[in-house]
């Protein structure tokens, strides 16, 4: 994973996200979801969503972590270059949902023909424990290992954020690094998103930091090897992960690993 | 052979002559039901003889396994009840019970662990049996002590009505310290007040018992959990905590991962420290036990395997292809997820395949009881329906609100339907407005300080907080630790607070609460899956 800042991300941070929106596949907003209630077995049905800005349905379906009807939700996607439409909605993928508090109308709407999806396993599934999982071949240096989290949150997500700090975890007890140091940070620069400011709570930084040195210490490193740090908003990061995602590459713990 | 029959016909004489009794204090249908369940048990008590005489294996001579006795714990023992007949399989040499900690009155009110873990109720405690003991020994059996199985030890212990939670819903009384402490015995500040909106039993009210006593603490009322089947509760199958987003929790004295599946509440992380809990509320020991008896308890407790063996017409569950009863359970390795490896309740998907020859040598009741519970484990599995608004599911996890799925969903390890993950869930059988009418049960108002809880608001109504109790948190109000689905036609009523008074009510909660909509079949058909598990 490649982590480096992109003026075209800054660019977008700083309060030119519309235009940025205009001009490319990128939405960011925050809408009210809507459920599609599409039956093609289990965990099959769809989750939709209206963009404010420029009055298009979306299907937020693929976001790691799905919105809850009864709240809004802060939605940031790519327009997918393949558009099957099994829920009716122009496909965002890659794309992320944050639930917010702001409450919102219980929408449930039927299947009006829409297939869905059939559930398949992720590929960001972390593997059971009697799985022989083999340590990782040096030779080892230092590196850094992001993990990204929804708005206002510090929480690691399932089959998401959990594989990549399983992998992250995996690799550092192959690699036993002399320390492992965790940077938490947040969006606290306010974003413009559908008309209001947005910005993550000044603690959640230390919050998510503190979430992942406590994950490597349950995990089963020595405590004496990690330290947390709170990093400032430095703007978005490009990452192979969520190509493309640049408010959601703000909200992140950066674990660095020292040789 | 002839022992085996006389014995049981005592035993049914035994019952009958206990409903007579019974008859007495209540007229009308309810002794005429009773006299109806106790005649038809024990017609199944004479028709499973089949299956007992086959296996060349004993019911024992007393039901009742009494604190004290000096008798054999053998490697196997079989039970009569409503639905067949249950299989408690000791994986280990018989016990002497007297010498044994786990059957010995280490405290002052004479029970032992047996007293509220019996082997004919699957190692829990059914209200049947508690009805009995109450009758045998006029209200002194230790279950009855005041500590907890009293509605509240300020009452008038002699009277029936002071012990009716017990008697009539099976419920123990459970006093949690507010506010909460943690596994480490380190106090909690928890992100919610709570009050007392009501209080029948007056255990949450006055200078001793309840949030402003001078010593706060919250009592709830609960069933005892089975102790039986404990590699599946103590397995752990993944490293991560999806509920919790961190991995899975880990045991402040040894520093090693635990499941988290203990207890309704997760109050405990290993069987150990809930041993000592339980000497300390449940039999009123002041000081541990010894490192000694704890390992008996452990060695012995960890050895039971109890399951359903034979169908309410006699016939067993592991014949042609199936693989019910308890072997299953005690051969077959846990912390297995269904979806990925053997499918939840597959052992009786043998039956939804029967040849003609198969179908031919059964009696068209038994053919249709196993055709019956096939379909049940296909709808347990299959059967998609939307699930709303249930913390540790709905959130935050990340699965979305509402999401499609089963009872698998949730039941999804192998062989004993529990999570994988630890599994504390709220589906709303302690809170309003899902909860069922419960004016017995003493309701709180929980007021969320910091978040407001996602689905509740601010305010939640209830006659549990469960995990919350243990975490402080206002997120986890309601939240129950799932159970074991083993054994459960040994041991009504269900769910953490009983109020599910039988198989069918468990399939009516459920139907309700998420509005899943089954055809009377497909209820029968759970209802017959899950008398066979």
């Amino acid at each position: 994973m490649r982590l480096a800042l992109s003026a075209a991300m800054l660019a977008a941070t700083s309060g030119h996200a519309v235009a940025a929106q205009a001009a490319s596949d990128y939405r960011l907003f925050v809408a009210c979801p809507v459920y599609r209630d599409t039956d093609s077995g289990r965990k099959s049905g769809c989750w939709l969503a209206q963009s404010p800005e420029d009055g298009v349905q979306y299907d937020v379906t693929l976001a790691p972590a799905k919105p809850d009807y009864a709240h809004a939700a802060l939605i940031e996607g790519r327009v997918a270059a393949g558009q099957d439409n099994p829920c009716g909605g122009i496909v965002l993928d890659p794309v992320s949902v944050s639930i917010l508090e702001g409450p919102c109308p219980r929408y449930m709407i039927p299947a009006e023909g829409y297939p869905g999806r059939r559930f398949a396993l992720p590929v960001t599934n972390v593997p059971p424990l009697d799985m022989d999982r083999p340590l990782d071949k040096g030779p080892f240096a230092k590196r850094s290992f992001p993990l990204f989290f929804e708005f206002d949150s510090s929480f690691i997500s399932y089959q998401f954020t959990d594989y990549y700090l399983d992998k992250l975890a995996h690799w550092l007890r192959s690699a036993h690094p002399r320390r492992i140091v965790v940077t938490g940070y947040g969006a606290t620069r306010p974003v413009t998103v559908s008309g209001k400011a947005m910005a993550e709570r000044s603690d959640v930084a230390r919050e998510r930091a503190e979430t992942v040195a406590q994950s490597l210490r349950m995990l089963g490193f020595d405590a004496k090897t990690i330290s947390t740090r709170v990093g400032r908003d430095r703007g978005s990061i490009e990452d192979d992960t969520i190509p493309g995602l640049s408010e959601y590459s703000r909200r992140r713990v950066e674990v660095t690993a020292e040789f | 052979m002839r022992s085996i029959v006389r014995r049981t016909c005592r035993e049914a004489a035994r019952t009958h002559a206990l409903a007579g009794k019974a008859g007495t204090k209540k007229a009308g249908t309810k002794r005429e039901s009773r006299l109806v369940r106790i005649g038809s048990r024990g017609a199944l008590v004479l028709s499973a003889l089949a299956i007992l005489a086959a296996t060349r294996h004993e019911t024992p001579d007393a039901r009742w396994w009494a604190p004290g006795e000096d008798r054999v714990f053998p490697r196997q023992l079989d039970y009569p009840n409503a639905h067949g007949v249950l299989r408690v399989l000791h994986d280990g040499e018989p016990v002497r019970t007297a010498d044994n900690a786990f059957f010995m009155p280490l405290g002052p009110n004479g029970r032992a662990c047996v007293s509220c873990h019996q082997p004919a109720d699957g190692m829990s405690l059914s209200v049947e049996s508690i009805r009995d003991r109450w009758q045998a020994t006029e209200g002194k059996d230790p279950i009855f002590a005041a500590v907890d199985g009293s509605d509240c030890p300020t009452l008038p212990q002699g009277e029936r009505a002071s012990h009716s939670l017990l008697l009539d819903h099976g419920l123990f009384r459970i006093e949690r310290p507010w506010p909460p402490h943690d596994w480490s015995g380190k106090g909690v500040k928890p992100d919610f007040t709570i009050e007392v909106v009501r209080d029948p039993t007056g255990c949450n009210s006055g200078n001793r018992y309840g949030p402003n006593a001078k010593q706060p603490n919250i009592s709830v009322y609960r069933r005892p959990r089975p102790v039986a089947n404990l590699k599946y509760i103590e397995a752990i199958g993944f490293a991560y905590d999806p509920k919790a987003g961190l991995p899975v929790p880990v045991d402040p004295e040894t520093g090693k991962p635990v499941a988290g599946n203990l207890m309704a509440d997760g109050r405990v992380p290993t069987l150990t420290a809930q041993m000592n809990d339980a000497a300390r509320a449940h039999l009123e020991l002041s000081k541990q036990m010894t490192p000694a008896q704890k390992q008996q308890v452990l060695t012995f407790i960890r050895s039971i395997y109890t399951a359903q063996q034979a169908g309410p017409q006699g016939g067993a569950l592991d014949a042609d292809g199936a693989e019910g009863g308890p072997a299953t359970l005690r051969d077959l390795k846990p912390g297995q997820l269904g979806s990925t490896g053997r499918a939840v309740w597959s052992e009786f998907d043998a039956w939804g395949k029967l040849t003609a020859k198969q179908k031919a040598a059964l009696s068209p009741r038994e053919l249709a009881f196993r055709e019956s519970v096939a379909r049940g484990a296909a709808i347990f599995r299959d059967r998609n329906f939307l699930i709303t608004d249930s913390q540790g599911i709905n959130a935050p996890v990340g699965f979305g609100n509402p999401v499609r799925y089963s009872c698998r969903f949730c039941h999804n390890m192998s062989q004993i339907g529990i999570d994988v993950a630890p599994g504390q869930v709220d589906l709303g059988t302690t809170n309003a407005p899902f909860a069922s009418p419960q004016p017995w049960l003493p309701l709180f108002r929980v007021t969320c300080k910091g978040r407001p809880h996602p689905f509740y608001g601010r305010e939640i109504l209830t006659h549990d907080p469960g995990y919350a109790l243990t975490t402080g948190k206002c997120a986890d109000v309601g939240r129950i630790t799932l159970q074991s689905n083993r054994a459960l036609a040994a041991r009504a009523p269900y769910f953490s607070n009983g109020s599910a008074k039988d198989l069918r009510g468990i399939v009516d909660y459920y139907d309700r609460r998420y509005s899943i909509r089954y055809s009377e079949q497909e209820k029968q058909d759970l209802v017959n899956l899950m008398s066979a598990l």
